[in-house]
């Protein structure tokens, strides 16, 4: 595979810091699923209990929130592939890290919910409080055993 | 605080906020379902696109039970920094960090990712001997990093009509904070008070510069900040790593006194 530098700044990027933290009330980015049986989406929460969280070792909470950081840049790589390539084939996102990231982690998740089924479909829109926008519907995936 | 108190309270700080932090990764990189989503698989193609080096190098730098021993050597080198601030300790915790944020495409918890690297270089630099450069660097960090965040903040109208905290809490990982938003949001003076405190805390960061002698209640200010971020947020890491930036800063600031 050929190097490219814009990846490699992304992957050392904690070494510059940027401080703008909670700045711009962006959009946010809502999972959805569905299953073969299923007629209607369902949402898929990204929560953690209050209770389980601690000050001192926090590994329950920062993994939720990586998963939630996960959607984020899926969403941000689609926005991307938009602008910079306008023809993107199917092939393109399925080629997207976050992409993988994201399919294996919404296996996880609804393996969880002991559902029987074994295939699943998920969608991701863009909500602010004005609007809702569907960014990316996927097609029928395997619900793999973990 | 003298020189000496801050460097040891510096290192020892640091040392537990990165032993917290490796344990926590090597409990989640020993758990099956986080295994299947951040398997060397799924990020293979981001590292051998990102890292110029060797592909087997790569694949032996960043599996799963990579990951593990890198967490284990952090663990280690921790505890050894904690009794034995050397600075050969911190370069080698500088290096395991690095790894872990890559391992996760460049950031494992954004912000705190950051000023750990921040603190390490700082301590690095003390430990090499140059204790007030080291300390001064990381004191400049640390007073930029509340004054930009406001400074970033205060630019949309939302922070400065008070829409801007409802807004956020909705997007907490717990859901008793998303509903305390969700009747937070009908409290407009409230919720503007909110918004403005925020804003004129990390905007008078600067002023520390004119009037150190506040820097006590500034970081008493901080310790408060930094616990309803957690508390919100769930963001531990965040609370001890700017805690661990404080003694330099209040040592750096106690200078502009003399």
């Amino acid at each position: 595979m050929h190097f490219r530098f814009s990846i490699f700044l992304s992957l050392i990027r904690s070494l510059f810091p940027r401080w703008d933290f909670f700045d711009q009330i962006a959009f946010s980015f809502v999972v959805y699923y569905k299953m073969p049986t299923d007629s209607e989406w369902k949402t898929l929460a990204f929560t953690q209990s209050h209770k389980s969280s601690r000050l001192v070792f926090n590994q329950a909470a920062n993994d939720t929130l990586m998963q939630s950081s996960v959607v984020e840049q899926f969403a941000r790589d689609i926005q991307e592939l938009e602008n910079n390539t306008p023809n993107f084939s199917k092939s393109d996102i399925e080629q997207l890290t976050t992409y993988q990231l994201l399919c294996s982690l919404l296996q996880v998740k609804l393996k969880h919910k002991n559902l029987l089924n074994t295939e699943f479909q998920f969608k991701i829109t863009a909500q602010n409080t004005i609007e809702q926008i569907d960014i990316y519907t996927s097609d029928k995936l395997p619900l793999v055993n973990i | 605080m003298t020189l000496e108190a801050s460097v040891l309270l510096t290192t020892r700080l640091l040392s537990f906020t990165m032993l917290l932090q490796a344990i926590e990764i090597f409990i989640l990189s020993r758990q099956s379902n986080f295994q299947h989503v951040w398997s060397y698989k799924n990020i293979q193609r981001d590292l051998e696109r990102g890292l110029p080096l060797n592909a087997k190098l790569i694949q032996k730098l960043f599996s799963i039970p990579s990951l593990q021993k890198i967490a284990a050597i952090q663990i280690a080198l921790s505890g050894l920094a904690a009794f034995q601030p050397l600075s050969v300790f911190f370069i080698g915790l500088f290096a395991t960090h690095l790894l872990i944020c890559i391992r996760f495409r460049g950031a494992f918890n954004g912000g705190s990712d950051m000023m750990t690297f921040v603190v390490l270089t700082g301590a690095i630099i003390a430990t090499l001997g140059f204790s007030k450069i080291g300390l001064i660097y990381i004191a400049t960090h640390t007073l930029y990093s509340y004054f930009k965040a406001g400074l970033a903040k205060v630019k949309y109208k939302e922070w400065r009509n008070g829409q801007a905290i409802p807004a956020f809490l909705m997007r907490s990982i717990f859901p008793d904070i998303q509903n305390a938003a969700t009747k937070l949001a009908k409290h407009k003076a409230f919720n503007m008070l909110l918004g403005w405190g925020t804003l004129i805390f990390e905007l008078s960061a600067l002023g520390l510069l004119f009037t150190p002698s506040a820097s006590y209640l500034y970081f008493a200010l901080a310790v408060v900040f930094h616990l309803a971020i957690y508390f919100s947020f769930g963001l531990n890491r965040f609370f001890w790593i700017w805690i661990t930036a404080w003694p330099a800063t209040l040592f750096s600031l106690s200078l502009l006194n003399q």
